[in-house]
């Protein structure tokens, strides 16, 4: 990096505790008209607060990529009162808006926000002749908002003359408004959309396959000898600058799950090989910058060549957590199984963290809800089935009855779902504008995520069951369902055998257990259409559930003891001494993936001395290829160091940057809450 | 009986050979390296890890216990002679586990053929990876090494051993017909230094290492560089004088040593070494053997 970046860095760090960012009183400045529909006063809440940045608008120094946020709050467009009464209609998934998805970047940059304001104007008079209110309502609030960006971008385009940064002012001058013609125009037009979302309230804001959108930008720069290479790694590694601006203002659960992820590698429409010179300058750019955001994925197959893991397994080394893989061997006809076309499965990216969605079309809800594993089991261990099973696969038969019901209950709560429009994003995806609908009304696919938490804990409980109770009849369910509510006080013997049980990843008993709950757990959704027409789709991700779901059932029969938590997504139980990551691998590719395809990464923890020659990354690309050819669906590595996390702890001043893998997203180990941090060393003691 | 006694296998090990490899670590050694880093390497017996910092002391190992009085205080480490792990198992909180399994060679190749197909390399240039045997000292078990690479070059599989090269005559040509690469440690050229600091003299070595010149083997030779005891010039021109112009000699690996390594003494209830002030690898055992390295650990 040179200086000007390395400097931009500095300043871009500073702006978390940025003085010049104002909070807003909303009730002071902005005033709801109580018959608003909800696509106008959408419209009327981003107008407002893109109207109060249009007022801070400002340019860093050295800076060349610009829209920075001036206000840190968004107005609401609901008062808590009128939410809950909403939301007694009707359930509202999180914050009750679109959100974790990725916008149509590759179409809206072929033709600019003039285009897209055009064609709405026009399906808009012909909305108001066949009197659609609601087409028209939906598309007057797209424009008004198309508006109010561009007006946005002509104030930062008179800000950049007032400081004589004739460059930035001529790329406003053609971005958003018109079709980028160059890569900075492209980056500067994806910056502001990128922007735009944020600030109409939807969130986890994927920014998809960027290497196969941008790259003809780049082409035709290098084509043209209007830039170099390095010129284009400059260009890159600023506009991955750009996502650690405002990163501290997004919503998320924990500070870095925002969902600024993006995709890598691949292939095109035919199912071609996509990598290119972009997918390589990403991964470098990122490897430069050490910064949690954009969370890098690449997509691979099992001959994805060898020297672009290697540039990937750099950034593993470096210990940021990413990038996570994902396998197109099982994902794609994993997506086509569920009912996506093949050539929307081939372009699909990660919607925020780990669940595959496809860009520009998809309003799937992928982390609607989730299944507890261990939950079911601890329910039929104390159900009076049980009691009368007469071996182990009569009990683990209910399991599998538990994880329909279970499957049944989740449907029915979800029998009316319903959300807030965000007609700027609809407008920047294919279909919005044609149908004259927000995407609050439905995309082309409408489909919910059911993640599967504690996915090991469960298996290895069952293989305790399994060995204690019908093999070595050393212990009835009576004793366990004693053992687990008393936290197994008094109960060492039982603590110790429930210990000493064979554990997935470690030993091969488990392995059958694993094969068929899962897929238990995917016929248990199959089938079933949701409430907006699409479907459910299993995963294997646990989201933030692997530090909740174990709050809610007692200890467990795999010695789990209360409180203590699940494994974070698809990954051995926590204090499992497996023997290293290619048995893990092995044990964890044995089911069958393809039918988990809403995502959930298989992840592995490696000591960061694995690294100390530059030989290990080359065999640790080897080792991600050879999960592909194992047939593995998602893989992260996380490169950590207990003694380096303990210190952390004590000393959070002196790690301000060091980087972690939490659930399927990267974010600086020293921001999370104590219960996260807590999990992570966990998961690191077993490289010791 | 071929069984052998071991305390790890290490799959994935990326610094015991060419390529990427699996490490069995064997239990037992002749040596008493004064610097060692696996002291569950030394004991040719199973030994107990007792983890006092997990331990609850909830008494459940004492009451199964052969080699305690009923009633008694739960034993910190094992005081029988051979190590039963009648305790293991009824440990709640995994503080006592037992350091040292025994295995037949059928099975632990089993064990290791699931990685096999990231031994092969992956690009024609790139190296074979393989099987490792390490310890503790792998000579010590012969038997057990030379059927489990007999196994393993029936699978095409490449094998190692990492050793101090102090055995019998017979043993040693017995493990140069069994594997594929050796990578012989030499502790110190002069045999009375090599005494003072493990414990052995180095002449049934340094004849082993004349047998493997003779062998038309490859082989690597390692040298852990310990501070004021190998480091000397006298030694290092000593070193020159074994192993310039060696016949087979592929590389010379310096291995660096690292004062923090006393964690897993306590473990086993053995004191740990008193450590030496770390200083660089000299750089003249670079100017003095053309085919030396610093290997970074």
């Amino acid at each position: 990096m040179n200086d000007r970046l390395n400097a931009l860095l500095e300043k871009t760090r500073a702006l978390k505790h940025d003085p010049d960012r104002v909070e807003i009183d909303w009730s002071e400045t902005l005033t709801l008209d109580p018959n608003d529909s909800r696509c106008a006063r959408a419209a009327r809440c981003f107008c407002a607060m893109l109207a109060e940045e249009a007022c801070r608008v400002r340019i860093l120094p050295g800076e060349r990529i610009v829209f920075t946020r001036g206000v840190k709050n968004l107005p609401s467009r609901y008062t808590e009162n009128e939410m809950a009464e909403m939301r007694k209609t009707a359930y509202f998934h999180e914050l009750g808006v679109v959100f974790n998805l990725t916008v149509d970047y590759p179409g809206v940059l072929a033709r600019g926000l003039d285009a897209v304001r055009a064609e709405a104007l026009v399906r808009r008079a012909a909305a108001e002749a066949a009197r659609d209110g609601d087409g028209v309502d939906f598309l007057d609030a797209a424009i008004s908002e198309i508006d109010a960006l561009c007006e946005l971008a002509e104030a930062y385009r008179a800000e950049a003359l007032r400081l004589g940064l004739a460059e930035i002012a001529d790329r406003l001058a053609q971005v958003p408004r018109r079709a980028p013609r160059t890569f900075p125009e492209a980056l500067q037009m994806v910056r502001i959309l990128h922007f735009a979302l944020w600030c109409e309230g939807t969130y986890h804001n994927g920014v998809g396959r960027v290497d196969q959108y941008l790259m003809p930008y780049l082409q035709a720069d290098l084509d043209a000898g209007r830039l170099t290479e390095e010129d284009a790694l400059e260009w890159l590694t600023e506009f991955f600058l750009s996502f650690n601006r405002d990163s501290g203002l997004y919503v998320g659960v924990q500070q870095g799950d925002n969902g600024q992820s993006l995709m890598l590698g691949g292939c095109d429409a035919e199912g071609r090989d996509a990598a290119n010179l972009l997918t390589r300058l990403a991964l470098k750019a990122s490897g430069e910058l050490k910064l949690i955001d954009p969370k890098i994925n690449l997509r691979i197959t099992k001959e994805t060549p060898l020297d672009l893991l290697e540039e990937a397994a750099q950034l593993t080394r470096l210990g940021l957590g990413f990038p996570q893989y994902a396998n197109d061997d099982v994902v794609i006809p994993g997506l086509v199984d569920l009912g996506y076309s093949l050539e929307d499965a081939r372009d699909y990216t990660v919607a925020a963290c780990w669940e595959f969605v496809i860009p520009g079309v998809g309003m799937d809800i992928p982390n609607i809800a989730a299944v507890s594993f261990p939950a079911a089991v601890d329910s039929v261990l104390r159900s009076p089935e049980a009691k009368t099973a007469p071996d182990f696969s009569a009990f683990f038969g209910l399991v599998r009855k538990r994880l329909f019901a279970e499957a049944d209950r989740i449907e029915k709560s979800l029998a009316k779902v319903d959300m807030l429009p965000c007609p700027l994003t609809s407008a920047l995806c294919r279909g919005p504008i044609a149908a004259a609908r927000d995407l609050s009304a439905g995309g082309k696919y409408n489909n919910f995520g059911i993640h599967g938490t504690g996915f090991a804990p469960a298996v290895d409980s069952l293989a305790a069951i399994r060995k204690l109770v019908y093999e070595e009849k050393s212990a009835t369910l009576d004793d366990l369902v004693s053992a687990v509510d008393s936290d197994f006080a008094g109960n060492a013997p039982l603590l110790a055998k429930s210990r000493h049980a064979p554990k997935l990843g470690l030993d091969p008993e488990p392995d059958d257990l694993a094969v068929t709950l899962l897929a238990w757990f995917a016929d248990s959704w199959a089938g079933r259409v949701n409430c907006r027409g699409g479907i459910f789709r299993a995963g294997t991700g646990s989201a933030m559930y692997y530090v909740r779901h174990p709050l809610e059932i007692p200890a467990s029969c795999d010695g789990r003891l209360r409180g203590e938590p699940f494994p974070a997504n698809y990954a051995p139980s926590l204090g499992v001494a497996v023997k290293g990551p290619i048995s893990v691998i092995d044990t964890f590719t044995k089911p069958n993936l393809r039918r988990a395809v809403n995502g959930g990464p298989l992840t592995i923890e490696l000591h960061d001395s694995l690294f100390r020659s530059p030989e290990a990354v080359r065999k640790t690309a080897r080792m991600v290829r050879w999960f592909a050819e194992r047939g593995g669906h998602q893989l992260q590595l996380n490169t950590i160091n207990r003694d380096t996390l303990i210190d952390a702890q004590k000393h959070p001043e002196l790690y301000r940057h060091l980087i972690v893998r939490v659930w399927g997203w990267s974010g600086y180990f020293v921001e999370l809450d104590a219960p996260y941090q807590n999990q992570i060393i966990k998961r690191a003691e077993m490289l010791l | 009986m071929t069984a052998g006694l071991l305390f790890e296998i290490r799959e994935f090990s990326l610094y015991d050979g060419p390529g990427i490899r699996t490490t069995l670590f064997l239990k037992g050694c002749p040596l008493r390296c004064r610097w060692c880093h696996n002291p569950e390497g030394l004991s040719p017996q199973p030994e107990m890890i007792y983890s006092e910092s997990i331990c609850s002391c909830c008494g459940a190992c004492a009451a199964v216990c052969p080699h305690t009085e009923p009633g008694g205080q739960t034993p910190r480490v094992c005081t029988g002679g051979d190590v039963c792990g009648a305790c293991v198992g009824t440990c709640p909180t995994g503080a006592r586990r037992q350091c040292g399994f025994r295995i037949e060679p059928t099975d632990a190749v089993h064990s290791i053929l699931e990685s096999r197909a990231l031994f092969e390399p992956a690009l024609p240039g790139d190296e074979r990876g393989g099987v490792t045997f390490s310890g503790g000292e792998p000579l010590l078990q012969i038997d057990f090494v030379e059927e489990t690479a007999r196994l393993l070059r029936g699978e095409r599989i490449h094998t190692a051993v990492e050793t101090c090269g102090y055995a019998s005559e017979t043993a040693w040509r017995r493990l140069l017909d069994a594997v594929d690469l050796v990578m012989l440690d030499l502790k110190h050229p002069d045999s009375a230094e090599h005494q003072k600091y493990t414990g052995v003299p180095n002449e049934p070595i340094l004849r082993n290492f004349e047998i493997l010149k003779e062998s038309g083997k490859e082989y690597i030779v390692r040298i852990p560089v310990i501070p004021s005891v190998n480091d000397a010039p006298d030694a290092i021109r000593a070193y020159a004088r074994l192993l310039n112009g060696a016949p087979g000699l592929r590389q010379v690996d310096l291995l660096p040593y690292h004062a923090a390594s006393g964690g897993k003494y306590a473990l086993l209830g053995l004191d740990p070494p008193t450590p030496l002030p770390e200083r660089p690898i000299p750089d003249e055992f670079l100017n003095l053997i053309p085919l030396a390295r610093k290997i970074v650990s």
